[in-house]
Formats: structure tokens, sequence, C-alpha cells
């Protein structure tokens, strides 16, 4: 018996605190899983999807339930890594690359690798949590911009449409920032199946 | 595979399904005869899976049972005192009302004062006490503490609300929340004093009143 | 307001009554102060400590509790605020987290949870509305032989650790103004 978000954010509003207990566990998790793709490191991770939920707890009042709630928490979410980022760009004297254009490579040598080597399956070719780390290497090496898009897809399967809210772009800008940051992410990752770490007979699909 | 240029951006919203549906008809119509398309089709697809899974393992490792007191903990200390709210909303209007501002600040403090001094000479009824009595509303336990709530009201307002192990309550008098059998932590010293509760002949009220 | 021009008289009345009531309205409407004590009650010889604690003793041997001895560890007054919650830490590992819910009609609600350290698990809510007199006593767990009781009392009346009882809710309380109906 899942009651819905808005009835649950209603609720809390009216100050029913285990509403709003049942939202958080309902996100803790997810939101977590975001900021720790956007900030890499866990404890801050953790920082930010607390912070992010008291936030909406204290803004509860704020939110006019036109937009969906979970598209309000990320975007939440998302400003409290960025700022996160910001800081520590700042402190470590770097520039914060966040409109960066990433060049589409449609370069032959790298197409079906992936596919082949993982197949559709990705569970047994899990078994080791060194691809799991890859992955977040990976991740870490795109802009902010595309690790957010990237994670909020695949982790929350947001819609177009709700990526397009909670980013506040166009739905346009959305298909292209996607597909550029799966390019690169692929370029990444197949760089790293091609070096043939996975050796494992067993593994292949 | 230059004529697959204009196919291959396509591919991204194609595996997440949204394309529109002439666009989609279209991608097919292209990749039922180009084996290169497909073989991208399936990179776009195993990453993302792999995204999905990897990272659902990480996340998975950290303990989330505090998390939820953690975020309240964070709630509840006041960022910003009465007082500084309210400077700050009227430092606001002085900067878009300037002469208005001037000109009320006796009437202001004219009744500033008269309202503090209203508020300090009020000790007869303090804030909250406007009732009569005290009165307990509603108990609750969560399931898993096995304990059950017995709410015992004495005279003049006075109410005792005890928790019993699940185990020595008796009768269906248990409060409200209260579920299973299971060994109990924390009210298992099994001192005298509970069994000496004459629970069978108590009425009380648990739940809400 | 911001688009409004200022300088006219009227204006300057409505802005001065804003500014008066912002903090009369919200003192009035935020708070409320309640007085916790910790008590052991226990069979361990028969110290009442303090002797105010005997009426607590006759309260309970009427529902049928046989202690013989009844101690205060601590007592606090808490000043509630709405989302300010306060604990209090109690010696069993368990925590009591007291709320002001809100002041309806001059009426506070006030909840307390007790919860185990460290992890935080809720054991139990009891929700309660406050009122001049009576008290509540909130079990808390076993403890050093004993049990833990949480009371809470209004603030000043109860169980006063110097002298004399305050008698101010027992006088008559006429309401004074409209100021503490708590309504903003």
């Amino acid at each position: 018996m899942a009651i819905d978000d808005l009835t649950l954010v209603k609720r809390a509003r009216g100050g029913d605190q285990r509403a709003f207990r049942l939202l958080v566990e309902r996100y803790q998790r997810k939101v977590y899983s975001v900021a720790l793709g956007m900030v890499k490191d866990k404890e801050e991770a953790m920082d930010v999807a607390q912070e992010s939920f008291a936030k909406v707890y204290k803004y509860l009042q704020h939110f006019k339930g036109d937009s969906s709630f979970y598209t309000w928490l990320y975007r939440l979410t998302l400003n409290a890594c960025i700022d996160v980022l910001r800081k520590r760009a700042s402190r470590k004297g770097e520039h914060v690359q966040f409109d960066e254009e990433v060049q589409v490579d449609l370069s032959e040598a790298h197409i079906g690798v992936l596919g082949a080597r993982l197949g559709t399956n990705p569970q047994k070719s899990l078994l080791r949590r060194e691809l799991a780390e890859k992955i977040e290497e990976a991740l870490g090496e795109l802009p902010e911009k595309h690790r957010a898009i990237v994670l909020l897809r695949e982790l929350e399967g947001m819609s177009y449409e709700d990526l397009a809210k909670t980013l506040q772009i166009p739905k346009g800008t959305v298909m292209s920032r996607l597909f550029h940051a799966r390019v690169k992410l692929q370029k990444l990752l197949s760089e790293y199946a091609e070096l043939g770490v996975n050796e494992d007979p067993s593994e292949d699909q | 595979m230059n004529s697959c240029q204009r196919w291959i951006p396509l591919l991204s919203p194609f595996i997440d399904g949204e394309l529109s549906p002439s666009g989609r008809i279209e991608l097919e119509r292209h990749l039922a005869h180009c084996t290169v398309c497909r073989a991208r089709v399936g990179d776009f697809r195993a990453q993302s899976g792999l995204m999905r899974v990897g990272f659902e393992m990480l996340a998975d490792e950290p303990n989330f049972d505090q998390f939820f007191e953690k975020v309240m903990a964070r709630v509840t200390p006041d960022r910003l005192s009465l007082w500084e709210q309210w400077r700050l909303s009227v430092s606001e209007l002085f900067v878009y009302h300037r002469t208005a501002m001037v000109s009320s600040l006796v009437t202001a403090s004219v009744a500033l004062l008269i309202g503090t001094s209203l508020i300090l000479a009020n000790t007869r009824t303090p804030d909250g006490y406007a009732s009569a009595l005290w009165s307990v509303r509603k108990v609750t336990t969560v399931p898993e503490a096995h304990v059950a709530p017995v709410v015992m009201a004495a005279d003049r307002g006075n109410t005792i609300v005890w928790l019993v192990n699940h185990r020595h309550v008796l009768d269906s008098a248990a409060g409200e929340g209260s579920r299973g059998t299971a060994t109990p932590e924390g009210l298992d010293s099994g001192t005298s004093t509970i069994e000496k509760l004459p629970l069978k002949q108590q009425r009380p009220h648990g739940g809400e009143l | 307001m911001r688009k409004k021009a200022g300088g006219s008289p009227f204006s300057s009345l409505v802005l001065a009554a804003a500014i008066a009531a912002l903090p009369v309205m919200a003192y009035a409407e935020e708070q409320v102060q309640v007085q916790t004590e910790v008590i052991l009650a226990s069979n361990r010889g028969s110290i009442i400590d303090p002797p105010s604690l005997e009426k607590m003793k006759q309260q309970f041997s009427q529902k049928g509790f046989a202690f013989t001895s009844y101690r205060r560890l601590s007592g606090e007054k808490l000043t509630l605020k709405k989302k300010k919650t306060v604990e209090i830490k109690m010696p069993n590992q368990r925590t009591a987290t007291v709320r002001l819910d809100g002041i309806n009609q001059g009426t506070a609600s006030v909840e307390i949870i007790i919860s185990q350290d460290p992890s935080n698990v809720v054991i139990t809510s009891t929700i309660l509305t406050l009122g001049r007199e009576g008290s509540l006593f909130q079990h808390a767990g076993d403890y050093d032989g004993g049990q833990l009781i949480l009371s809470l009392s209004p603030a000043g009346a109860g169980h006063p650790r110097n002298g004399p009882q305050q008698s101010r809710f027992h006088s008559a309380a006429p309401i004074r103004s409209t100021l503490d109906s708590g309504a903003p």
C-alpha cells in the first residue's frame, strides 16, 4: 500500500512527521546515490543527502506541488552537489568546467565492444567491485552537467520530461546532453573493457 | 558510415523509449539493415544497465538506519533567531520605503512598547496553558520495540504512561501500535515492580482518547 | 509591498502596525515552557528525594505501583518552540525528544518520543495537550535496578527545587488580552 508522494507531502506540510519520514525513506538511497555519483566522496554524499532532505523539510511550505516532488528533491540535491564541487574546486584552484561541450567520437574502434563484452545483463559482469569502481571513476571524468544527467536517468529512471523540469533545461537539451554524456562514458568504459581486466571467460556473454 | 551520422544521436533517446512514434519507426527501419548501428544500440544499452547496477551496488554500503533522525537533527536548531529575522525584514523595508519608515518610527516604537509590555505583564496564563487540565491524546509504540503502552489516568490531569513487555499484557487492553509477541528489549529485566502491576484490574485508556 | 510608493500617512500607519505586530505575533504563538524531571523509581530503600515526590508516589501507588523509592536524577525547565525539539539524554541509553506540536487556541500540544541510543530507533511516542493542572509520567525503561520515569509538568509548578510552590496556575485566570489567545 504505497501512498503517493503528493499525499505524503500534503500531510508532512500539515505537521505529520511520519509522512515526512516515509518520504525520506522512500528516496534516501537514491538521493545518496546521485550525490555519490556527483561528489564521489561517501561522507560528503551522505552529508549532501541529509542536507537536501533538511532543505525539503524547511521549504515544504513553499513547495507549490506543480512539479512532482521528486524533481524538486533532485534539484535541491544537485544544487547541493554543485556547491560542494565548486567549493572543492575553488580550494584546489581549479576552474570548474560546467559548460564544456563534449566532442562526439564516432570512431569505429570502440563500437560493439561494450555490448559484446558485457551483454545486456550486467548483473553477471558485476561480480567484482572493481567494475563498479571503474564506473564511478569514469563518471567522475565527466563534467558535472553530464554526470548529473546520467545519474538521474540511470539511477532514478527519470523521463526526459522530468529531467527537463529538474535541470530546468528544454527537452531538446536533455536529449543531446544525455547523448553526449553517454558517448563520452562509453569511450571511457570501452577503454577499460578493452584493457582486458575482465579476462574471466565465465563473464563472456 | 556517413549515412549513420543522422541516426546516431537518436540512439540514446531510442533506448530510453523517448523517441516519437514516427521517429522510432524510421530508426527501426534503419536498424533493420545497419549492423553497426545495432551494435551501437547494444553498447548504449549495456552501458545504461551497467550504470544502474554499478551504482546501486555502491549505494548499498552505507547504513541508512539513522538517516531520518540525522535529517531532523539538522532541521531543529534555529538558523535565525527571531530578532534577526525581524531585523532583516525591517531593514528590507528601510531600503524600499525610507521616508515612510522614518515617519512611522515613532508610531512603531510606541506600538512595540505596548506590545512587549503586555507580553511581559502577562503572567496569569502563560502561552500554551489555556486549558485547565493536561490530557494525553495518543500513545504509539513501534512494533519492533515489543512494548505495549498502558495509559493510566490519575486525578486532576495526571497521567501515567507505562511500557509493558508485550508478553505481560494478558488481555487485549494493550495500547495502539503493539503487535507481536517476540522477546522485548530493555524491559526484560523482569523486575518485580512490573509483575506487581495488577494488569487484569487495570482499565487502561490505550490509544486515542 | 515593494511596489507601493511610501509616504502617505495611512501606509505609514500600516507599516508601523505591521512592524509592531511582528515580534509580538511570533512571540505569542511560538513557545511553551515545561518542567521536566528524570526520576528513578525502585524498590531499593525508601528514599523519596526530593520530598515533593511524595505526591508522585501516592499517585503511583493508587495505580498499583508499589515502588518504595523515588529519586530525582535530573530536572530541567524547557522552552519548547515549534520545529525546535529538545533532547533529554537518559542514563539508560535512551533519549527523550520533547517537541511542541503547536498551540491551538491557547492550548499547547506536545509530543514526547522515547528512542534508543545510539541507533535512534523510536520506541514510543506520546502526544498530549497541556493545561494549568496535571502532569505526565512517561515510563522510559529500566535502569539500575529500577524504572526510569520522565515527568513533565507545568513550568514553575509541580516539583519545585527550592521553596514554596508558585500558585499562579491555581488562581483565577482571566483572559488578559487578545495577545495571549495564541491566535495570530
